[in-house]
């Protein structure tokens, strides 16, 4: 992996926290779905 | 035609394409992550096939594949395979066991499911008018949820945690690249399903052509070939 890679340096690590972010608000969402929160059927 | 009826032709030709690949490689190295990908993946294409039927004339057995393939069951079936590659033997059976039950009863619950195709219109996507045609409150939709948390959280979750692991030890830049295309993939039909169970179904087929692409491009990309030293550096990632 190239050492002063922007690419594996900054722009992958912001990836991993957008991921996260969106990943986190729709397992919040799945919690409102299974606690009745959010209709679902 | 509209366009959201071409699209579904479109992600069922590429799924097409990429179960037959997922399976080729689970028929040379025997790896059974590779099988449940291939299974969860020909769910995918059946749905996205059963849309783009749906479009143009009424079918129950194509609606009744739609929406258990293409709705309840390819998300859990394709993270299954991801989580075959990261928790230990015995976890991977036992979910396995509860998965293959679940999804039978679904079947069995959708196959019992009573359709009302009398609102039917071909003209509007199949994911805008399902509710009308499924009787609310059927025990088969309140499965869904279960399937698609489930695969939601191991295909998104597992993806994130092997792009992180090589990326921590610098190793596989294309494994890294290729996984974060894979969550991303898959967080774009995880966005537009949850669109939909909020009304939005319009949403649902770009997605799944999204997520087909992306899904595809990343597997391409993590799958490549590796030199020697960089696969003993993986496997020691990976340890």
């Amino acid at each position: 992996m190239p050492e002063k890679s922007v690419l594996f340096n900054r722009v992958i690590p912001i990836l991993f926290v957008l991921l996260a972010l969106v990943l986190a608000l729709l397992i919040l969402f799945a919690i409102g779905v299974l606690t009745g929160l959010v209709h679902w059927a | 035609m509209p366009i959201n009826n071409i699209l579904p032709f479109i992600s069922a030709v590429i799924m097409l394409v990429f179960t037959v690949s997922v399976l080729q490689r689970y028929w040379v190295r025997r790896n059974p992550a590779f099988l449940f990908w291939g299974i969860g993946l020909a769910m995918f294409g059946a749905g996205s096939f059963g849309e783009a039927y749906l479009a143009l004339a009424w079918s129950p057995i194509v609606f009744y594949i739609w929406y258990l393939f293409g709705a309840a069951l390819n998300a859990a079936w394709l993270g299954h395979g991801t989580l075959n590659l990261l928790v230990k033997k015995r976890w991977v059976k036992i979910l396995t066991a509860i998965l293959v039950i679940g999804s039978v009863i679904a079947g069995l619950l959708m196959l019992t499911t009573p359709l009302d195709s009398s609102t039917f219109n071909p003209n509007t996507p199949i994911s805008e008018q399902y509710r009308d045609i499924m009787p609310r409150g059927a025990p088969v939709r309140l499965t869904t949820p279960f399937f698609n948390i489930y695969g939601l959280v191991t295909l998104v979750g597992g993806a994130i945690y092997s792009a992180y692991l090589f990326w921590r030890k610098r190793v596989l830049p294309n494994r890294v690249l290729g996984n974060v295309l894979i969550a991303f993939g898959a967080l774009s039909i995880g966005f537009a399903s949850s669109l939909t169970r909020l009304g939005y179904g319009q949403y649902l087929y770009i997605g799944e052509l999204v997520a087909a692409i992306l899904m595809y491009g990343g597997f391409l990309l993590a799958a490549a070939p590796q030199p020697a030293p960089e696969q003993a550096a993986a496997a020691a990632a990976s340890s």
